[in-house]
């Protein structure tokens, strides 16, 4: 009996073991020293290493760890399960590298390549500084921590954790633009703006509504019909001091247009004033000013 | 094997079963991480605290002032705890034998991290207090995400170690329903101060305490969207692993990050601490809320972000992870310069 109930107490452990399906931790191993995931690289582009400066070419920095890329499988490890909002600029790949001085201050570069230099204008118009910087196509900086520019079809960001001398990061981001393909012409929609009364906050060029969600709320239900092959812009503009939004959405054909035109006063949305259909084009006003003035600011957009 | 008895045996064998359901699925028995009395954690507590301390010198240009950290911190964990001595505040937090996880966002693709200033100065006061570096581990899901933030990894030397969880993972967790890992930093670890930093998600709304756990665990990338956000960012914050053992929230508000994949930062004056990481997400929200607004967003732009944190802040309150309810906390705004 005493056999049968000790086989019976181990058989118990084994299977309350098994149930849990957990690894016992009694033992883990020691945390390993710094290692690079290995993101799965993108078989259908070109790697991107050759663009990014090479070791000990900017005097005083080395390439710290190796280059990683980030590809539609795996973005959302490297943007905390934002991936959508690149997916939308027609996103391939962004490769990520890191280098270091001997005080041990960090630079990481990213290099971004879009589908085209319209997607790769409207990634860098979501991530514009304050301050112009002479670099790729267009470019901003907050200086000593953040160069952003982009050129052909690549938008470049660098971003230092701790402040550094302008010169130093300035050097990286003129290094990059030197390898980098030139060329690439912001979308066309964007000639159509009016630039009198443009505020600082400028243009956001999308094609859908998810990349303008935290700027102008459409409902999230994509009313307008938006697409990939949908051109959009957004500006801010200040008129008899009130600030005003401008959305002007270019469909692939007048039949959409006129359908989104449709959708667009059928939702409700808060603050819109004036809106029109014209060809391909929609065209919308938002905020708080006269109606008159913003449809001065339409008619003007959509000449 | 000694003779048993057939109540002995199954005795003991009821216990050992126990002990190894409690062991093999991560989590040590609930007494080993009974919070001292000092954490004054939900429910128990007739209302949850959440300290908001803020000092407009906190900034000189881009650099932290560490002095001026020291003082927001020191005067965030006494009305925390309601003591007046803040190296005593601290003690009473943990015990002298703690294990004490610190969790950071060093997320790759952020602009702004928990910032290393903050980090050093809880690691300064927790030493200052008198808990060994060998048992303050600082962490993150990788090394080289907590390099390219400006930390120093440390894997054994002197002082606080700070080291990447870099794929050491506990697996086999139940998490609705799939299975996931969870780093052995925090599972060999008794206690865990989560330092999030305030940043707008274009899914979650906020990203803060509940939602600093990249790293934490293996597999955010099923948690992310629709039901799967709503539902797995308050079902694995209720895990024991990380429910039990997470014994104070440090947040830091020093910048709030803006745009849907971070394009821009708002510098703040801010930390918030707190036990209660529904309390503290609360007011983070609030405070993402009120920085949209001073830059201009609609109201209805600031209300979907707000739309997109309810159900998952509803559903760790479910949970019982805490209260978002105001009239269930107690708001304490520290102005201090």
């Amino acid at each position: 009996m005493n056999s049968a109930l000790k086989i019976l107490f181990f058989f118990s452990l084994v299977i309350l073991f098994l149930a849990t399906g957990c690894v016992p931790t009694s033992t883990p191993p020691p945390p390993t020293p710094t290692t690079i995931p290995e993101p799965t690289q993108a078989a259908q582009f070109t790697p991107l290493d050759g663009f990014f400066p090479a070791a000990s070419a900017i005097p005083g920095w080395e390439a710290q760890d190796s280059l990683h890329t980030f590809t539609r499988d795996n973005l959302y490890d490297f943007v905390d399960g934002q991936s959508d909002s690149f997916f939308v600029y027609g996103f391939e790949q962004v490769s990520v590298q890191r280098y270091t001085n001997p005080q041990g201050q960090i630079l990481n570069v990213e290099l971004w390549q879009a589908a085209n230099p319209a997607d790769a204008f409207g990634i860098f118009q979501l991530n514009r500084s304050a301050q112009a910087a002479p670099f790729g196509n267009q470019g901003t900086t907050a200086p000593g921590r953040r160069i952003t520019f982009w050129q052909n079809r690549y938008y470049v960001h660098l971003n230092a954790p701790q402040s550094l001398p302008p010169a130093e990061l300035e050097a990286f981001a003129q290094a990059v633009t030197a390898r980098l393909p030139t060329g690439g012409q912001p979308p066309a929609i964007l000639q159509r703006f009016p630039k009198e009364n443009l505020s600082g906050e400028g243009t956001r060029f999308f094609h859908e509504e998810l990349s303008i969600q935290d700027d102008l709320y459409l409902g999230g239900e994509n009313a307008l019909g938006l697409s990939p092959s949908t051109d959009g812009v957004l500006a801010h503009y200040t008129l008899n001091g009130k600030n005003v939004r401008l959305l002007l959405v270019a469909y692939p054909s007048a039949e959409q247009a006129a359908t989104g035109l449709k959708a667009l006063k059928a939702a409700g949305l808060d603050g819109l004033l004036v809106s029109a259909a014209k060809n391909t084009l929609l065209g919308a006003v938002f905020g708080e000013v006269d109606p008159e003035a913003a449809q001065k600011l339409l008619d003007e957009a959509m000449q | 094997m000694k003779n048993l008895t057939r109540r002995q045996l199954f005795k003991e064998t009821a216990m050992a079963s126990a002990a190894a359901l409690l062991f093999s699925s991560g989590c040590a028995p609930a007494a080993k991480y009974a919070k001292p009395a000092a954490v004054k954690a939900f429910p128990a507590a007739p209302k949850s605290t959440v300290v908001r301390a803020r000092h407009a010198g906190v900034w000189s240009g881009d650099a932290l002032q560490p002095a001026v950290l020291t003082q927001l911190l020191d005067a965030s964990i006494t009305k925390l705890t309601g003591q007046n001595d803040a190296l005593q505040a601290w003690k009473s937090v943990f015990r002298p034998t703690d294990k004490i996880a610190i969790k950071v966002n060093t997320i790759e693709g952020s602009i702004d991290w928990t910032h290393v200033p903050l980090v050093n100065a809880v690691v300064a006061r927790l030493l200052a207090a008198g808990f060994p570096g060998e048992q303050l581990f600082v962490f993150d899901r990788h090394a080289y995400e907590l390099t390219g933030a400006g930390f120093t990894i440390n894997q054994d030397g002197p002082g606080a170690r700070l080291v990447g969880t870099d794929g050491d993972y506990t697996s086999g967790i139940p998490l609705l329903d799939t299975k996931v890992g969870i780093s052995n930093i925090l599972m060999n670890c008794d206690a865990l101060i989560n330092m999030p930093l305030v940043k707008q998600h274009m899914y979650a709304g906020v990203s803060f305490s509940i939602k600093n756990h990249y790293g934490t665990f293996d597999s955010p990338d099923d948690f992310h969207y629709g039901q799967r956000i709503e539902q797995g960012l308050a079902e694995l914050n209720a895990l024991p692993a990380i429910k039990d053992k997470t014994r104070l929230i440090i947040g830091d508000a020093l910048v709030v990050v803006l745009g849907d994949n971070w394009t821009s930062e708002e510098k703040n004056d801010s930390i918030f601490m707190s036990f209660n990481p529904v309390a503290t997400d609360t007011y983070a929200l609030k405070l993402l809320a009120e920085t949209k607004a001073a830059k201009g967003a609609d109201e209805s732009v600031i209300a979907e972000y707000t739309a997109k944190a309810k159900p998952w802040l509803a559903h760790a309150v479910e949970l019982g992870l805490g209260t978002a309810d105001p009239g269930k906390i107690d708001y304490q705004e520290l102005k201090l310069g």
